[in-house]
């Protein structure tokens, strides 16, 4: 029932502008991912969420309740931190029932919460240690079952697996997920790792700059990002400038430096712009006025061939190249190919057909997989 | 694995406290049982009389009592001054934290004797306070501030304020600074975080702090001298005064294993109850 509903935030440190007019609405039992580089203003969003920094404008609000000058303490909140900051003086027990005795809980019914917790987290039987003396993914559960236990409105996680060795993360990504769901609480999940937030959430909050740039489901993150940070900082892609001269059906005709190419319209990615409207920030739709925009294609997107004539609509955007470098990854080829003098696409091959650093080959890409976000400068305006 | 041998790096700290403390310490000892003498130090004539003189004399009980009570109270006020300064010394920025360091370690540069006459110019009876006092109409006679226990106290806690703070930054320094946001997430006001969080971990500072203080001050000579102006006599003036004065080095050993042996009582209670408060905590 609890919504998260943040309205114009803006914090700032001296002059430094941490988050600047932020939207963002949380919809019940969701996991929403605040994904962006260091420093982009997620943790401190976070944070103002939280209630351990005030906001200089704007508004939060939890369901009906206006939190926004409330202390932390008042807004019944579950938070872990990357740290799992675990009472080091307090056992696994200890550390749980802090929250209930902060609510003055009878001890029997501490008892009985503390145990089922630390039951559903996998921890019992594990009260009577303390938290240096459990590994890095028991303190991991241990700090989820003492943000959990008090029954919170909200959920905050800021970075919770940046600490945990690579394969044990990978793991807690999924065990994180279906305990959320199983709870059924709303959450907000701070990470810089684009895989875990594919993996966890059900809508992604890119952040750049204090601002969401772009806002929807994994899915639509990747194949439609509207800016072309985001395009760069989810997943490979080869950008090339052009110019938009025209229209053939549905499909843009750009002019590049490559030649013309023909690329997915406006009409193509339609499914997108409802979700990312309320992304106040992402400046892709206006920008379709101004001819100066960038091509984005996946490495994935890119077929390579050797005098094969290709069926369909890859025909349209063909391009003659050298293999310069390449990398056997196992389930893929990664090639670099150089398309015209000094400018080299990642292409990511099929390993059934492999080609060598020299060959000559055409790189053909459906307009389909290709999209446009506006241009570099227009972006960073 | 082999174990390293440990001592060929620990020999000269140990051959130091041996030389320098152990030695003098047990010839002390030794001292406090041989027999006054006019003409030397003492006789080697074994006594036990230093001891029994000093024991059954109520005097030296009482300034025993005086010497544990400045002792104790001046650590009570470098624990009550110095754990908010401490506390916000560690959270401060790089940069002030440095300055602020300095500013604090800097009295240690000033001798005690000098710092000692910075605070009668303070204190005395036309000094700039009873000065101010008397010009303000608030007290026509001014106070007494200084010859009596209050300006004693006054120059041990200033004194020995660095090393109460010193020692209780560095514990409150390794409390990783996530703890209180994670203890206010769980509902606990800012007070309760402190009580029940950030307290429980400085104890080991607290510790430390206190036992440093607490020996400092109940051995302290200087500040005693001109600040109480001998009208406060501790045991360590009395040492001093036995010795010197009255050239009786048996029965000032005798005085001082007293003051040795007390304060070591109440050491020991200290670490008792401290190590008891102490259970669980890291390290």
């Amino acid at each position: 029932m609890s919504v998260i509903a943040v309205r114009g935030l803006t914090k700032r440190f001296g002059s430094v502008v941490a988050v600047d007019d932020l939207h963002l609405d949380v919809r019940d039992g969701e996991l929403m991912a605040l994904l962006g580089p260091s420093g982009c203003g997620k943790t401190t969003t976070l944070r103002t969420i939280a209630g351990f920094e005030f906001p200089d404008a704007g508004e939060i609000h939890f369901g009906e309740h206006r939190v926004t000058g409330l202390p932390p303490e008042r807004r019944n909140i579950g938070m872990v931190f990357q740290n799992y900051a675990l009472f080091p003086h307090m056992t696994v027990y200890g550390n749980v029932a802090f929250g209930l005795e902060m609510r003055k809980e009878p001890t029997a019914s501490v008892r009985a919460r503390v145990t089922a917790t630390l039951e559903k987290v996998q921890l019992g039987g594990l009260e009577g240690r303390y938290p240096r003396q459990l590994s890095g993914g028991q303190q991991q559960r241990a700090a989820l079952a003492r943000a959990l236990v008090i029954a919170p409105d909200v959920l905050l996680l800021d970075e919770p697996l940046a600490n945990l060795d690579a394969k044990l993360r990978e793991e807690m990504r999924f065990y994180v997920r279906s305990l959320q769901q199983e709870v059924g609480i709303t959450t907000i999940y701070v990470t810089h790792d684009q895989a875990e937030a594919m993996v966890i959430a059900d809508r992604i909050a890119v952040m750049f700059n204090g601002g969401i740039h772009q806002l929807g489901p994994p899915h639509e993150i990747y194949h439609h990002p509207q800016t072309w940070r985001v395009a760069e900082f989810i997943g490979l892609t080869n950008f090339i400038d052009g110019r938009i001269v025209g229209q053939e059906g549905d499909l843009l005709v750009l002019d590049t430096e490559l030649g013309v190419l023909r690329c997915r319209g406006p009409a193509g990615s339609a499914e997108t712009t409802g979700a990312s409207a309320q992304a106040g920030s992402a400046r892709g739709r206006s920008g379709d006025a101004k001819p100066e925009r960038l091509i984005a294609v996946r490495p994935e997107a890119i077929q390579l061939t050797q005098g094969r004539a290709l069926a369909g609509e890859a025909r349209l955007n063909r391009l003659p190249g050298v293999v310069r470098a390449q990398a056997f990854l196992g389930n893929f080829v990664d090639y670099r190919v150089e398309v015209a003098p000094g400018v080299l696409l990642r292409v990511q091959g099929d390993p059934q057909a492999r080609f060598a650093v020299g060959d000559h080959v055409e790189a053909s890409f459906d307009p389909a997989a290709m999209w446009t976000v506006p241009a570099r400068e227009e972006a960073e305006a | 694995m082999r174990r390293r041998r440990p001592w060929p790096l620990v020999a000269p700290a140990v051959a130091l406290v041996v030389v320098f403390f152990v030695l003098p310490y047990a010839n002390l000892v030794v001292m406090s049982f041989f027999t006054p003498a006019r003409t030397r130090p003492y006789d080697p004539l074994l006594t036990l009389s230093n001891y029994t003189s000093v024991l059954t004399d109520s005097f030296q009980w009482w300034i025993l009592w005086r010497t544990l009570k400045l002792g104790l109270l001046t650590t009570l006020f470098t624990l009550l001054l110095g754990y908010p300064l401490a506390y916000n010394l560690v959270r401060v920025s790089r940069s002030v934290k440095g300055i602020l360091l300095v500013l604090l370690i800097s009295p240690l540069l000033v001798g005690v004797v000098i710092r000692s006459f910075g605070w009668m110019a303070l204190l005395a009876d036309n000094g700039l306070i009873n000065s101010l006092v008397r010009y303000g109409g608030l007290a026509p006679q001014g106070f007494k501030l200084m010859y009596n226990e209050f300006g004693v106290l006054v120059g041990t806690v200033h004194i020995y304020l660095p090393f109460m703070v010193l020692s209780l930054s560095g514990t409150l320094e390794t409390i990783p600074p996530d703890l209180v946001p994670a203890a206010r997430s769980l509902g606990a006001s800012a007070a309760r975080a402190f009580w029940r969080v950030v307290f429980p971990l400085s104890l080991p500072g607290v510790f430390a702090g206190c036992l440093l203080v607490f020996v400092l001050a109940v051995s302290s000579y200087v500040i005693p001298v001109l600040l109480g102006g001998f009208k406060v006599l501790t045991t360590p003036l009395l040492v001093v005064q036995t010795a010197v004065d009255v050239h009786n080095w048996p029965g000032a050993a005798a005085q001082a294993v007293m003051l040795f042996a007390a304060s070591l009582a109440c050491i020991a209670l200290w670490v008792k109850l401290m190590n008891r408060a102490m259970r669980g905590l890291p390290g």
